[in-house]
Formats: C-alpha cells, sequence, structure tokens
C-alpha cells in the first residue's frame, strides 16, 4: 500500500502542473480543470500499477487526456466538439484556403509573433478540441511527434496533419489585422 | 498525395526539430527554391515565439496539490482534524436533534463519549452493509471501493443468482 504512494509520489506529482495546463487548455475553465485532474490522479493511482516507468509525464498526460474527453462528455455535450466531426473535417484533405500560402511573409509574420497573449489565447480556446490538444501537446507541453502520438492514439501522420491545421487557423487569424 | 512528401506538413516537422540532420539539410535547400515554404516557415517560426510568451500562466493552486494527496492517501496525517471537527458536529448533531430523534437514537453514555473523545483511527469514510455494519476507510480510494463492494452485496442480496453463475462483478 504504502509502496504505491510513494511511487506516486515520485511518479505523479512532479508533473501535477502539467496535467493541469493540459486539463486548463482542455476544459476552457479552472475549476472543471480541477476536477478532472482529481479524477486522472485517482486513475494513475490506481493504474500505478501498471506503470513501466518509461515516461512518467506521457503517461499521466494520457490519463489526463482521456480523463477530460469523458469528463466533458459527460458534464457538457453541447461545447465539445464530436469526435465523428473531427474525422470529417480531416478527411476533407488538404485545406490550402487556412492560411494564405502566398504574398509578402515578414509583415504577417511580425503581426503573428507580436499578437498579444489574450488574442492567442481565445485563438487556440476556438480550436477543435482535437487540433487544440494536439497544439498544446506540442507547443505548450514541449512533447515529441511520437509521444503526441502515444498520448492521443494515433498515428504521427496525423498528428502532423492535426498540427498544421491548428497552427494554419492560427496563422489566418493572427495575421490579420485587427479591426 | 502521401502525407508522408507534402512540403506543408513537413515545413512544420522542420520547425519542430522532427527531421533528421539529412532530411532537415535537403529540405533547407527545397525551402530556398520555394519562397512559399519559406515564408510558411517564417510565419510558423513566429507563431512558435508568440506561443513561448503563454508558457507561464497556468500554475496549479495549492488547493488541488492537497485535494489529489488527500484523495490518494498520502495526507492521511493533515486529515486528522477533519475527523475531530466530524466527530465535534457529529455531537452538535447530537444535542441538537428532537427528542423523537433523540429517543430512537437512544444514545448511550458511550455514544456521547465516543463523540466527544474520538478513537485515535486514520479512518475519514464509511459506509454501510446491508447487514447493518459499516465499512470504515481511510483514503478516499479504499471508500469507492468499499462502496462497490456494498452495491455488491446489496445486488447480491436482491437478486440471488442461480447456482452456477458467477455473482456479478463492480465496474473498474
Amino acid at each position: 500500500m504504502n509502496d504505491e504512494r510513494t511511487r506516486f509520489a515520485n511518479v505523479v506529482l512532479p508533473h501535477l502542473g502539467d496535467a493541469y495546463a493540459l486539463a486548463r487548455w482542455l476544459a476552457r475553465n479552472d475549476s472543471d480543470a480541477e476536477d478532472i485532474v482529481q479524477e486522472a490522479c485517482l486513475r494513475a493511482f490506481r493504474g500505478i500499477a501498471g506503470f513501466g516507468d518509461v515516461n512518467a509525464r506521457a503517461w499521466l498526460l494520457s490519463i489526463v487526456r482521456n480523463t477530460a474527453f469523458t469528463w466533458l462528455k459527460k458534464h457538457r455535450d453541447p461545447r465539445l466538439v464530436a469526435v465523428e466531426n473531427i474525422e470529417l473535417v480531416e478527411a476533407t484533405g488538404p485545406e490550402r484556403d487556412e492560411g494564405p500560402f502566398a504574398g509578402p511573409s515578414s509583415p504577417e509574420a511580425s503581426l503573428i509573433e507580436r499578437a498579444d497573449a489574450a488574442r492567442l489565447e481565445a485563438a487556440i480556446g476556438a480550436l477543435p478540441e482535437e487540433f487544440r490538444e494536439t497544439l498544446v501537446l506540442r507547443d505548450l507541453q514541449g512533447l515529441d511527434y511520437r509521444a503526441i502520438a502515444e498520448v492521443t492514439g494515433v498515428p504521427i501522420g496525423t498528428v502532423m496533419s492535426r498540427l498544421a491545421r491548428a497552427r494554419r487557423r492560427l496563422m489566418a487569424q493572427l495575421g490579420k489585422d485587427t479591426e | 498525395m502521401t502525407q508522408a512528401d507534402d512540403p506543408f506538413l513537413l515545413v512544420h516537422a522542420y520547425c519542430d526539430g522532427e527531421l533528421d540532420p539529412a532530411n532537415a539539410l535537403a529540405f533547407e535547400r527545397r525551402m530556398a527554391a520555394d519562397p512559399r515554404l519559406a515564408a510558411e516557415r517564417d510565419r510558423i517560426v513566429a507563431l512558435k515565439r508568440a506561443m513561448t510568451r503563454l508558457k507561464p500562466a497556468a500554475l496549479p493552486p495549492a488547493a488541488l496539490r492537497s485535494r489529489v494527496e488527500q484523495a490518494v492517501g498520502l495526507r492521511r496525517r493533515a486529515g486528522r482534524p477533519t475527523w475531530s471537527a466530524l466527530a465535534a458536529s457529529v455531537g452538535l448533531a447530537v444535542i441538537l436533534s428532537t427528542a423523537a430523534t433523540w429517543s430512537v437514537l437512544a444514545p448511550g453514555r458511550a455514544g456521547l463519549v465516543a463523540a466527544l473523545y474520538p478513537a485515535d483511527v486514520p479512518f475519514l469514510y464509511f459506509v454501510a452493509q446491508p447487514d447493518g455494519k459499516h465499512i470504515f476507510s481511510a483514503t478516499y480510494v479504499e471508500h469507492l471501493a468499499a462502496i462497490q463492494r456494498v452495491k455488491q452485496l446489496r445486488r447480491a442480496a436482491r437478486a440471488p443468482q442461480p447456482p452456477g453463475r458467477a455473482p456479478p462483478t463492480p465496474r473498474r
């Protein structure tokens, strides 16, 4: 018993901050994020015997991510983009119109770079769930493609296309001048 | 078109350092020849820079950490005051209850003494079994298991299983 608690303290607790950050991005609400993290930690505790000492952070994040999706489905259907819809969006092939590909880059790139945090945060929040989680895992949590594929349970090719489309949407939005 | 050689996907892998050195070098030559690719790289780099400013935003509240520690039983000691507070509120409830409940509960001297001087036990949770006894738990995890156990007992009591069939297993 005590072994499991010690193990939990060593494996899970150091990554509580990352777990909470991911939950916040997925739930878009602080108190929901806390409930999700607590639930995820309980799941992690129950499953701690099965954890193989590989990548504790990715392991915990995948539990948080799965917990968040079941939790959100249970507690608020309407705001959740159904996975089927995402597959539909993804099946429509490359969307070159999501971001302008031609034209001068430097003024646009500098607009993107100078985008203020609130605007950027709102734009990330408006992304479809699966795109958002991929982007957050890569650019805010710093996971590599292989780890993201493991956490989200999709092939690396899907990680790449989701990431590209998430970024294209953000770049298209932030590259525009604010009205 | 296969995904693997779509340059507009590869440009992200390039910016994320996911290409091995040989492929990265080859891709740099490709970008040098294609201004649209170079422009996309600039936008991606700009976006990644903008996002670094978001990083320190989310710190887990200290309360969350202790919630989690309590839930898995890492904080039993700190949980003690909760137990004595609980005992105190039980005592208060007994004093405030009406004469009717008083007579039903019929607290003996031992009960009052127990409420005033809680035993030094780690239990924070309890759940009643169908036979009127209780399962006490020190942690929330154990408590959840106890609830499952009681549900199982209740189901078994309600619908006796035909011989030869295993009793229903609790979920989880």
